[in-house]
This record gives structure tokens, sequence and C-alpha cells, in this order.
């Protein structure tokens, strides 16, 4: 068995610790060295909630990388050439390789940075081998305005393969000489805490807890603060382009908020309809083409790898093309975002949103509880899709599995809005078996909308001469295989229409939305 | 997990110190590193100061009564580990002839760590026997330091019809000039004009020099006391060719 890295919180009754140890100990001591020390992790927390701790400590012209697991002790050490934003930069290491996985297209963004004094003791066995080392850590952190704040003295114990009576002799003394006691506390949190920064909780899965007597329009307002929240949030990210996700989540935002607002438009003024539906219709719109963009470019490796390698290879010019494309999108955008329009669409926006009551109630239904609100629209937009879903055979025109997706999208936006209106483990599976027979069929639109979209750019890399015949050969075989592809998704989605449509999972969404016992179920 | 043999027929010909720069040059990159020292004589763990034996032997492991995991120490760099030599690896041939599946017993026993680190180095003891032929059936690449003379061309040639009689074509063979004094003749010679012998060298040569030779005295790899010397850089570069070819590049 490996032992675990200790930490130990080093008190300030405790002095003269690292002198009491050379005293007890073999301890050979490395020059102390002053680092500027970095962590860093995604926008969304990625590491944190894994329990993992990323960290990079500035050298001459390099970093030295460390990923720390709090659950099971291990530290791994790498180092980098350049500051790491993407793991990639590190992917020949085993912390490049880990981060990536827990990480995925998320980059890896400075959450706080503190200076460290460090203190190296190397515990020597016969040979002057090392069997153990101890580092002592002194942090501190530097506010903006120049004045230091202290952070706690840090003990780390670093145990060696193979060389356990060290550390058992040292853990001893610690324990015993000075009472120290195993910490399991995370330095990061320590310092933001000590910074008086609160650590970001971002998620983009949809979290609006609804009392279910809550007068529906209150209910919506509570829903739509928390979508512009949430595209503010992003902004910044999408801007300064950190990386793709911001732009996506950017938009589901957008989406929910065009969704309520045109499935129960009885809940609103018609003056506020008119007034916002077009303004998020355009920020649809203005965001569209990038992540379209960026869409291609996450997937240009399935593309290459679908293809034989020649003519994976021979997709490279269209990559470029994408990549430039992407660079002029994202210029247009950023000044979009900042532009008065989009200002002045979300202060009116949230001017509304913060107004307490409607003088004149739009109708009854702004009126009634959003439970009953929820059941209502639930059940009708279910319904529909049942009954679109029914009429599709394998000879119907792919439009009529696009437009039962957009059914299926509005009842799984309704499910997301109102979830806690109902038991989750009643709710829950209805989601699940929702969003397979959605991942179907967005697989399936992805497909014929890919085919069309590398048609396109086919055609505007011939006018910007950027298409080369063994480029366009390429295309044309990577279209074969989506329209092959095509076919197979229609059929994949036979199979889970039958599961989606089953009597049981039909009697569940009655009973949830539909019944005397759907109404009380909350 | 990649299995990289530092393999030869004869001996003095630069085995261990390259496994120990080409060991410490991959965990540099972060990747995490094994190295076991076969040869009895246990040079690499000398370099490593880690003291040469094996608890309960080879016996104990060959017969599955200890895992090689229980033997594993730490280096003092860090993301490279080292299972020791051990006296008893001396009767390793003996005790693998008479075992049935004698040949893929090393790749057996490497198995369970294949999560555990990127890359295994075998530094292996100088002959042609059971343990060299468990080498070839357990290695990804063996890579074979060569002195360039006639002499050891002719083991390299060995070496090579070998691997072509036990059919391991899935060996890659990254033989590479080692110790080259560029002072001798013949050795300018035959490295400027490799002899065509079905397998490419490494387009990195590691020159003779003293300061590889005092790798002994520091125990410690070249990189660490000597980062600029030629022959350090010369190790990166063959590093990195090993890399690529490894890579099918």
């Amino acid at each position: 068995m490996i032992a675990k890295i200790q930490q130990y919180t080093i008190p300030e009754t405790c002095l003269h610790l690292e002198n009491a140890l050379i005293q007890a100990f073999p301890l050979e001591q490395q020059s102390p060295r002053r680092l500027h020390r970095l962590y860093k992790d995604t926008f969304d927390g990625r590491l944190y909630k894994k329990n993992y701790l990323f960290w990079q400590d500035t050298c001459e012209s390099f970093y030295d990388i460390f990923l720390h697991n709090f659950d099971t002790g291990e530290r791994l050490q790498s180092t980098a050439r350049e500051d790491v934003i993407w793991p990639e930069v590190i992917e020949s290491s085993a912390l490049g390789r880990k981060i990536q996985a827990i990480t995925k297209i998320r980059a890896l963004m400075p959450q706080i940075s503190v200076s460290v004094r460090q203190h190296i003791l190397h515990y020597l066995g016969g040979n002057e081998k090392t069997q153990l080392r101890l580092i002592i850590e002194y942090s501190q952190l530097m506010r903006p305005d120049g004045s230091i704040i202290p952070l706690d003295k840090r003990l780390w114990v670093l145990p060696v393969r193979g060389y356990e009576k060290p550390l058992k002799a040292v853990t001893r003394y610690l324990k015993r000489v000075h009472g120290l006691r195993l910490s399991q506390d995370n330095p990061f949190l320590h310092a933001m805490s000590a910074a008086g920064q609160a650590l970001s909780c971002y998620s983009n899965t949809f979290q609006v807890a609804l009392d279910p007597e809550m007068p529906t329009d209150q209910a919506f307002k509570h829903i739509l603060l928390n979508c512009l929240e949430n595209m503010e949030k992003n902004e910044t990210g999408v801007i300064e382009r950190v990386d793709s996700e911001f732009l996506h989540d950017l938009r589901v935002s957008v989406r929910r908020t065009r969704a309520l607002l045109s499935q129960i438009p009885e809940a609103f003024p018609i003056k506020v309809l008119n007034q916002f539906e077009p303004g998020f219709a355009w920020v649809g719109k203005i965001t569209g083409p990038l992540r379209d963009l960026d869409v291609y470019l996450l997937k240009f490796d399935d593309y290459q790898q679908a293809l034989p390698v020649t003519e994976g290879e021979n997709l490279i010019p269209l990559k470029s093309f994408l990549v430039r494309h992407q660079k002029i999108e994202q210029k247009k955008l950023a000044r979009r975002l900042q532009s008065g329009r989009y200002q002045q669409l979300k202060s009116a926006w949230r001017k509304f949103l913060e107004k307490k009551d409607m003088k004149k109630p739009p109708s009854a239904v702004a009126l009634q509880t959003v439970k009953r609100t929820a059941d209502e629209y639930v059940w009708q937009a279910y319904k529909k899709l049942l009954k679109r879903g029914q009429v599709i055979s394998s000879e119907c025109p792919d439009t009529k599995l696009h437009r039962l997706r957009i059914s299926g999208k509005k009842v799984r936006y309704l499910l997301e809005f109102f979830q806690t209106l109902y038991p989750s483990a009643r709710i829950q599976p209805l989601m699940k078996q929702l969003k397979k027979l959605q991942d179907v069929l967005g697989d399936f639109q992805d497909l014929s909308v890919q085919a069309h979209a590398l048609q396109q750019f086919e055609s505007q890399m011939e006018e910007e001469r950027q298409l080369t015949p063994e480029t366009a050969n390429a295309i044309a075989l990577l279209i074969q295989q989506f329209d092959a592809r095509l076919e197979q998704q229609r059929m994949a989605f036979f199979n889970q229409f039958e599961a989606f449509s089953e009597a049981a999972l039909q009697a569940e969404f009655k009973a949830l939305f539909h019944s005397a016992e759907g109404e009380s179920a909350a | 997990m990649k299995i990289l043999a530092c393999y030869n027929i004869k001996g003095g010909v630069g085995k261990t110190t390259t496994t120990v720069n080409l060991a410490h040059l991959c965990a540099l990159e972060g990747a995490r590193v094994l190295v076991w020292d076969l040869d009895p004589q246990g040079a690499a763990s000398f370099y490593f100061r880690i003291k040469p034996k094996v608890k309960g032997g080879m016996k104990r492991l060959l017969s599955g009564r200890s895992s090689v995991s229980q033997h594993i120490k730490g280096t003092d760099y860090h993301n490279i580990d080292l299972i020791p030599a051990d006296f008893s690896y001396r009767h390793l041939d003996v005790m693998l002839e008479s075992m049935k599946k004698s040949k893929v017993r090393l790749k057996k026993l490497l198995k369970p760590l294949v999560d555990e680190y990127d890359y295994v180095f075998l530094d292996c003891p100088p002959s042609f026997s059971m343990v060299s032929e468990n080498v070839f059936y357990a290695s990804d690449a063996l890579i074979i330091p060569t002195i360039p003379t006639i002499l050891s061309l002719r083991t390299l040639e060995q070496i090579i019809r070998y691997r072509d009689k036990k059919a391991l074509k899935g060996t890659q063979l990254i033989p590479f000039f080692s110790m080259v004094d560029r002072r001798k003749t013949m050795h300018r010679m035959i490295v400027e004009m490799p002899p065509k012998l079905g397998v490419q060298f490494a387009e990195a040569d590691i020159p003779y020099a003293s300061d590889v030779e005092r790798m002994g005295f520091e125990r410690k790899p070249l990189i660490l006391f000597k980062p600029n010397i030629r022959a350090a850089e010369s190790y990166r570069n063959l590093w990195q060719t090993i890399k690529a070819r490894l890579s099918g590049a």
C-alpha cells in the first residue's frame, strides 16, 4: 500500500517546529525558497467539486505544477513551460491526463494567488537516500492595495514509497511531542476566505426552488431572474473567449428565457412580450454563428477519425477555415455583447423582473398558483409531443422529426422549470426518459444540420479560394457518412419513442400533471 | 504503460547510464516512471542510492508469494520509482527455465502495474539467456546502446536475428551509438555511415565523456549536475527520438 501525503496546520503556539524536527531526526535542509503560487480551477469548479486542488508555482522560466487529491492523499507533480490554461500543453504527463479527464472542454482559470516561503527537509537514510520529505510552508496573501494577510503555516509530510518507518516515526513525534493532528483543510479555501472571496458555486443545471402556492407571474419572474443572472455570469467569459462553454451556457439561459415567454405568454402583459421577445431572439441570432463554429471545431477530431487517415488529413484546410471564421465571429460577438442595445435589453428586462407587482394582471393565468399552471402546461405540451411522435413513420420527411424535437424541448424546459413542485423521485425518471428521447432526436438533427453546414462551408471556402479538390473530396465523404448515420439514427428514434410512450410512463405523466393526485402530489 | 528495455549482450556499453538518464528525462515531463534493475550487479540501484535487496528474493516474486508492487521503492526524484536489484537475480535464468510459460513471466509480473506507471525501464544484464527472452516478450522497444566498433555491431546483428527468428515483430529495436569517441577514425566512420542492418539507428549518439562516468560519483542523472554538456543534450535528443519512434512517427 502506498502511504498518503499528510497535512498539518501548525498552530501559532507551536514555535520552532523546524528546529525541533532537525534535532529529532536526520534531516537535511534545502535552502528556503520563495514562490508565487496560483490556484486554478474551471469556472464551474470541476476540480474542487471532485475534491482536487491544482496549483502552479512559478519558478525561473517554467512552472512546477501540482494536482492534489484530498480523498486519496495522492499528489501528481510535473513541470510546464507555459501557464497551464489547457491541459493539452501537459498531456504527456499523468497530471495533464488526469486534469483533462475532469475538466474536459473547460479552461483552467486563475482563482487566487499567494506568496509562499517554502522550507524543504529531507529525511536521509543510509547512502544519503531521501526516505521522507517534509515541507513547511508559510503563505501570505497580497491584497490589491499592497497590504499583506498572513495565512496559516502548514506542514506537508510526503512519504517515499517503500520507506514506511521514517513516516511512522515522524507522525508519532508530531502527535506526541507537538500535539499536531492530521488536517483535511484545503489551503485554497483558506486563502479565499482570508481574501473575503466567495467560492464560485456556478452550475449550468437549472436550480430554482418554487413554492407551489406562489402566483404564476411571481414564480416566472423568479425563474427568469435566474436565467438573466446566469447570462450575466457568462458574459465576460464569452467576451474574453476563455472557453466555448461560456457561450454555450449563455445561449442556454437565453433559450430558457425565450421558451418561458413563448410557451406561457398568458402570464405576461402583451407589451412586455412585444418588447422582449424580439430582443432575446436577436441575442439568440447573434450568438448562433460562433456557437456553430465552436461545435464544428469541437467535433473536428471525430470528423477526422471517421475518415481514412489520408482523407482525414485532407480536412485540415477546413479546420483552418473554421478557426479563421471563429476569430472573426468572436470579435463581432464581443462587440455586440458590449453594445448599448444589448445592455439596454438587459437593464430593461431586469427592471421588469424586479418590479414587485403588475398593476393590471394580464390574465387569470398570471394570478393562479404556479403549481396549477405547471400542471396545465406540462400536460398540454406532453400530449402534443406524444401525438406528434405517434405519426412519425420511417418514410416521413426529416422536418417532422425536427419539429418533434422542438416539441420535446418545450416539455423538457417546462419540466426543468417546475421540477421542484413535484416529488423528485417521481419527476426525475420522467425527465431521464425524455432526455434519452431528446438525445436521439438531437443526434438526428445534428447529423442533418452538419451535412448542410459542411456544404455551406465548402462553397464559402471555394469563394475564398481555400478549397482544394482533396478537401472537397474529404468533405463529400464525410457528408456521405452523415447520410448513412442519419438512417441509423431514425431507427434509434423508434426504439426510444416506444420506451417514452409506454403505458406506465404515460400513466405516470397523467398522475403527476393531470389528476387530483397530481395536484396534491407536491 | 510502455515497457522499454535497455539491452545489449555486451557489458560496459552504457546500459545503466542510459536507463537512469532516460528515466529521469521521462519523469521530468511528468510521466510516472518505474525502473527495474534486473542486473544482479545493481548499478541502477546504486545510482538511485537504493539498497540492492528484494525481500525474499526473485524466487518469492516468481512463485507469486509476493507481488512486484511490494518491492517498489521511491527514488529521490519525483515520478521515478525503482524495483531494486537483488543478488538472487544471478539465478534468474535457472528459475525461469524451471517454470511453465517461462518466456512471459516478466510480462505477467508487470501487468498489475499498468495503471500505475506510464513507462517502465528495464535495466538488463548483459547476456543472451532466458532473462533476455523474457525482456524481448515484455518490451515495446529495446533501446540498444552500441559502441561504434565491429564487435559491437556484430552483437547488434545477433539481436536483430534473434528478434526475427522469434517473430517478435511487435518489439521495436532502437539502437543508438554510445560512448562515441570522435577522435577515433573507426568511431567516426561507423557513426557517419552506419551499416545497413535493417534497423534504423536513433539520430542521437552519446559521446564518450568523463562527466558521464562521473555519474557514479555523483549518484545523480547527468542533467542534474552537468545540464549543459553535449552528452546531456544528446540524451535529451535520444529521449525525443525514442518517443517519436514509439508513437509511430
